[in-house]
């Protein structure tokens, strides 16, 4: 090893996935009902911690069948392959058009251009863009 | 100019978090554009990721060990366990997008599966 290595974190039990330390908290979804549907605005990280926060939330919201579910990730600092899983499996459970997703950011821009989801998800640039479109593909920035 | 870094954490989620927001802070210590920050911390949060979900899933959990140098022209960074190296399924939806990202964003990338555990090398430009 280096000599300059540091040494491993101490609070191993703190870290046991059933424990409900602080860290459980790095994601806020806050709903918005609006005349058009719900808003979700999530912001924090989604990553392998966080981001069965916001399959829950989805899930719920879907289950009222709303005419349009608005995933806001403008508050989102960070989002891995499982949060992009959750973006997916929220497109395809909903009806078409239903799921949208509000991304104005480069550190979430970047995730979904390089896997190919910004031509799977509805990606808009605004939450008034994204409840404004009907059900054809419009992709952010365009 | 900043030393290595050289941390490890245990296998879980919440200390990959840590060992994410570690790297991040040690990115934003040196001189490098926005652009490349964000995609090592993407590509070695999806190495790091595979290592929690996959290297110790039929054994105690272990740790993660998680390095980075910075040298003139490239950063280095490499994610390593003590368990089993899985090849991702045929079908690997969620896993397979993880290891795209990273060979993606890496000008290179190494995976070296051993009895003993797992490392994975990525090399980024800084030019």
């Amino acid at each position: 090893m280096a000599p300059d290595e540091t040494p491993l974190f101490d609070d191993r039990s703190s870290g046991q996935a059933s424990g409900g330390s602080a860290h459980a908290d790095g994601v806020e979804i806050e709903a918005e009902r609006v005349d058009e549907g719900v808003v979700l605005h999530v912001s924090g990280d989604l990553d392998l911690l966080t981001t069965s926060a916001l399959t829950d939330a989805v899930a719920q919201e879907l289950r009222g069948s709303p005419a349009a579910l608005v995933i806001d990730l403008s508050g989102v600092g960070f989002i891995a392959s499982r949060g992009l899983e959750a973006l997916v499996i929220a497109h395809q459970s909903a009806g078409e058009g239903v799921v949208r997703v509000v991304v104005t950011t480069r550190a979430i821009m970047r995730p979904l251009s390089l896997t190919g989801l910004l031509g799977v998800l509805r990606v808009y640039e605004s939450v008034p863009a994204a409840l404004a479109a009907d059900t054809e593909p419009e992709r952010s920035g365009s | 100019m900043s030393r290595n870094l050289n941390i490890s954490g245990w296998a879980n989620a919440e200390h990959a978090v840590r060992l994410r927001h570690t790297l991040q802070t040690w990115l934003d210590d040196h001189d490098l554009p926005e652009e490349l920050r964000i995609d090592i911390v993407l590509a070695t949060n999806e190495a790091i990721s595979n290592a929690v979900e996959h290297a110790y899933r039929d054994q105690p959990p272990g740790v993660v060990l998680l390095t980075a140098r910075r040298t003139v022209e490239h950063v280095v960074v490499s994610v390593s366990d003590q368990g089993t190296w899985r090849p991702p399924p045929a079908d690997s939806g969620n896993r397979g997008r993880g290891l795209g990202i990273i060979r993606a964003v890496a000008a290179t990338v190494d995976v070296d599966t051993r009895p003993g555990g797992t490392t994975i090398t990525t090399c980024y430009l800084t030019g």
